[in-house]
């Protein structure tokens, strides 16, 4: 797949998330800042398990693959192969 | 039990180097924290100050706990006050909680905890089990929040049954904290943890949020007891981080405040065939849990958790299908609701029975089971919400005609129907800023749903019975 498709699906699930949010493509520290709670986490690793096709493991569900979109994205990727 | 500072100081001196609390930064321990609790109360003892609300911002450390307990150990009440929340919900609290002096930037008289921290111990006064303890805020019908004062006597009173119904429950144990300190659940961390010379570990919240972060957390620190909201074991469940992480150390799960769906707990049980799992039933207005339930093996899918039998020497009934309770752990009562107050704590063939607003049955086994709630209060994400406060809250934006929040209990999301006065570009958008900055995190809206007009029930007001029958069927 490629990385601009993916990079925009996974926007489009962020922002059906947070509609209000104006700084999903930018923040860096979406965990970290609270922007993503558990409950939205849950709810983003069933959609893009769903969208991309892929199994995201608990060991995946870490801040370096959460609290950026560049973070999603990669491992989006990485699992896709 | 004489009282909770008592209960420390002998914890202090029998194991001086043990650890309390633990939080992200340090390790506090009984003989430390002892000292610095009679620090903080001489602190308000020097300065004169008695019989007052003092509020504390809440923050996920020792310090908070630490001012908890100076402050209540010096003869005043402590507030535990979230500085996130809205701006009118802040005033409400500091114009209800009559609020003069807080350890927060929002109270009339700041005070600084570093101040406290140093103060010269001198002679304090002498606790007395109806000493008011705390004040604790909860979401309110009319979008004003509620104050619930509760007593020392309160909180001895639940250690008290709880030794009653668990005679053998270890001491020395770790507990890790999930619940936020500005909501009561918390309060049964902290003084169970004190009670039984236990250690309290005081994870950050975003560790919460991933799941296999707060796993390897509690592995870790071997964390013996978790007494947590079902929404956060869910999400272990939901995860399945119990296939990758094993939690050896896990002895006791406490769970209260929500219903526990049965195949997310069922997901704990056989992944967890050592632990003692325990329903809990309580609420703001009682101090720790009144109903307690064990269960021993996985249950039925299409079972409800029972609620269970009385926990110590709680008399526990049901008056018109609602759960009253009648027990020394029954808080004080509403600070400035003379009507709640009076339907709630009722004075009954000369005893003060609790109307929870719960309706319940006792099954054939003798154990309660929760039905359903009297009014609109709900419970999201384990926090309680009266939906109404949200709907007052929001239909003070001018392009909201009217509003409607419901729950969909299945998803756990809040459900904002409304009908608007103006033509908006973007409503939705729109509104979750507003609500974001208008309510507290737990009661901000997860979806925005607009409509033409809102049903109306024959009376003429909103029929939320009906939207909410829309989003659970």
């Amino acid at each position: 797949m490629e990385e601009k498709e993916v990079r925009e699906q996974v926007l489009s699930l962020l922002k059906d998330l947070h509609p209000e949010s104006e700084d999903l493509e930018t923040n860096k520290e979406l965990v970290h800042s609270g922007e993503l709670n558990s409950l939205d986490i849950v709810t983003l690793v069933s959609e893009l398990s769903d969208t991309f096709d892929i199994e995201i493991s608990p060991k995946e569900i870490v801040y370096e693959n959460f609290d950026s979109l560049d973070g999603l994205v990669k491992m989006v990727l990485r699992l896709s192969d | 039990m004489e009282s909770i500072v008592f209960l420390l100081a002998k914890e202090a001196k029998d194991n001086p180097q043990k650890p309390l609390f633990v939080d992200e930064e340090k390790i506090i321990s009984y003989q430390e924290s002892f000292t610095t609790i009679q620090r903080v109360a001489s602190y308000f003892i020097n300065k004169g100050i008695k019989g007052e609300n003092i509020l504390v911002s809440v923050s996920r450390n020792a310090d908070c706990l630490l001012l908890f307990l100076g402050i209540a150990l010096s003869g005043n009440t402590y507030v535990p006050f979230d500085e996130t929340y809205p701006e009118e919900r802040k005033k409400d609290i500091l114009e209800i909680g009559k609020i003069k002096y807080g350890f927060s930037p929002s109270a009339p008289v700041v005070l600084k905890k570093e101040e406290a921290f140093k103060a010269p111990i001198v002679p304090l006064p002498e606790e007395k089990r109806e000493d008011p303890c705390y004040l604790m805020f909860t979401s309110g019908s009319t979008g004003r929040p509620k104050g619930v004062l509760k007593s020392k006597g309160n909180v001895l009173a639940f250690l008290e049954n709880f030794s009653l119904s668990f005679p053998s429950f270890p001491r020395g144990l770790s507990f890790c904290n999930q619940t936020p300190f500005s909501f009561d659940a918390s309060a049964k961390d902290i003084y169970l943890t004190i009670a039984t010379g236990g250690t309290l570990y005081i994870p950050s919240k975003d560790r919460f949020a991933l799941p296999s972060v707060i796993a390897e957390y509690l592995e870790k620190n071997k964390i013996d007891v978790l007494l947590w909201v079902p929404s956060a074991l869910t999400l272990f469940s939901k995860m399945k981080i119990l296939d990758y992480y094993s939690l050896p150390s896990l002895k006791y799960v406490f769970f209260i405040g929500e219903p526990f769906m049965p195949k997310y707990l069922n997901y704990w049980i056989t992944h967890c065939p050592k632990v003692h799992f325990y329903n809990w039933y309580g609420s703001t207005e009682v101090a720790g849990a009144i109903l307690y339930h064990e269960i021993k093996e996985e249950v039925p899918l299409d079972s409800k958790i029972p609620i269970g039998k009385p926990l110590g020497n709680n008399e526990v009934f049901l008056e018109n299908g609602e759960i009253c309770v009648s027990s020394p752990q029954v808080a004080l009562g509403y600070l400035e609701e003379k009507e709640k107050n009076a339907l709630t704590f009722r004075n009954e063939n000369g005893k003060r029975v609790l109307h929870t607003g719960d309706y319940g049955e006792i099954d054939r086994n003798g154990d309660f089971v929760f039905a359903s709630r009297k009014d609109d209060q709900v419970k999201h994400m384990g926090y309680r919400i009266e939906l109404s406060d949200i709907d007052v809250v929001l239909s003070s934006l001018p392009y909201i005609e009217t509003g409607c929040t419901v729950l969909n209990r299945k998803r756990d999301r809040l459900v904002y129907f409304c009908s608007l006065n103006e033509k908006m570009e973007n409503p939705i958008p729109t509104i979750l800023k507003e609500a974001k900055e208008k309510l507290a995190f737990y009661m901000v809206p997860n979806e925005v749903k607009i409509l033409p007009s809102l049903p109306l029930n024959p009376n003429g007001k909103v029929d939320r019975l009906r939207l909410s029958n829309s989003v659970n069927a």
